[in-house]
């Protein structure tokens, strides 16, 4: 939330800061080798993105590729984490809150700017929850539920769904066959304990790539291909104002 | 819509996870699922804040 605040602030030029950041935070994920090799470094990293306490803990690696020693103890990664979203979400919602009350000409907001006559915002420029209809749990629930499906359909570009799960599901599956080749190949196979890893990193690290620059690339789809956004920001049930 | 996509990611890893498993003969030991699952949503939610 908090680079796509920045893209919905500076549009395109947020993107090359989020591909800054990908790869340095595919490195501390740890999911691409064992995190335990950097030593202090190592622990560091876990503690920035707990990701790699689950794959290097079920993976039953070699006592020397464990967690590196001077990790924190779970209870206090799941409060960085915390402190991740807690200090993320106000930052995201800032920007909004900046963008609600920018003025661009004349005094006038750029959601003013975006409606026309008769139904502009008010004076002060951001959302009105007052001129809405509807809204309360139901509307929330549904909006959400509407949402996922879209997001998902979009993801899938409106394919058919089994063809699609198997396409996205074949793709993983065959990088990791040729990981696991290539370390069967370099091990000679004599570290089939690495495999569990491999396999456990193959299957996350989407979520580091959806996680860093999924928001983000969201708004730039929107911007430039759906232009839905601001309906979906000024309808009743995305707004708790 | 993000969190479309995130069920996408999450389908995708999971089926990994099922059918990589017999298939590349990997075994996985895991002693405190819930303390996982927490660890794992959290930093999710840790990285989606990020982006």
């Amino acid at each position: 939330m908090m680079l796509a605040g920045l893209f919905l602030m500076w549009g395109r030029e947020a993107w090359h800061l989020t591909q800054l950041l990908i790869e340095p935070v595919y490195f501390v994920s740890g999911l691409n080798f064992p995190i335990a090799r950097l030593g202090v470094l190592g622990s560091v990293a876990i503690s920035i993105l707990p990701l790699a306490v689950g794959s290097t803990r079920c993976a039953s690696l070699p006592s020397r590729d464990r967690v590196p020693a001077g990790t924190p103890s779970p209870a206090v990664e799941a409060l960085i984490s915390s402190g991740w979203w807690s200090s993320s979400s106000p930052s995201a919602a800032g920007r909004l809150a900046i963008l609600e009350h920018a003025p661009v000409t004349k005094g006038v907001s750029r959601f003013a700017a975006m409606t026309t006559d008769g139904l502009a915002a008010p004076e002060w420029g951001g959302f009105d929850p007052a001129r809405t209809r509807g809204g309360g749990w139901p509307d929330v629930r549904r909006s959400f539920v509407t949402a996922v499906r879209l997001g998902w359909q979009m993801e899938a570009n409106w394919t058919d769904p089994i063809l699609f799960f198997i396409y996205s599901v074949a793709k993983p599956l065959a990088a990791t066959l040729i990981l696991v080749v290539m370390l069967d190949v370099i091990s000679g196979g004599s570290r089939p304990d690495y495999r569990a890893f491999v396999v456990i990193g193959s299957a996350l690290w989407s979520f580091v790539l959806a996680g860093m620059s999924g928001l983000a690339w969201m708004i730039l789809d929107d911007r430039e291909r759906y232009r839905m956004l601001k309906y979906i920001y000024v309808s009743r049930a995305t707004s708790s104002r | 819509m993000a969190f479309g996509g995130f069920v996408m990611s999450s389908t995708r890893a999971a089926a990994v996870l099922i059918i990589g498993r017999p298939c590349y003969g990997v075994t996985f030991s895991i002693d405190q699922w819930a303390l996982l699952i927490g660890v794992f949503l959290l930093t999710l939610a840790a990285l989606y804040g990020l982006g």
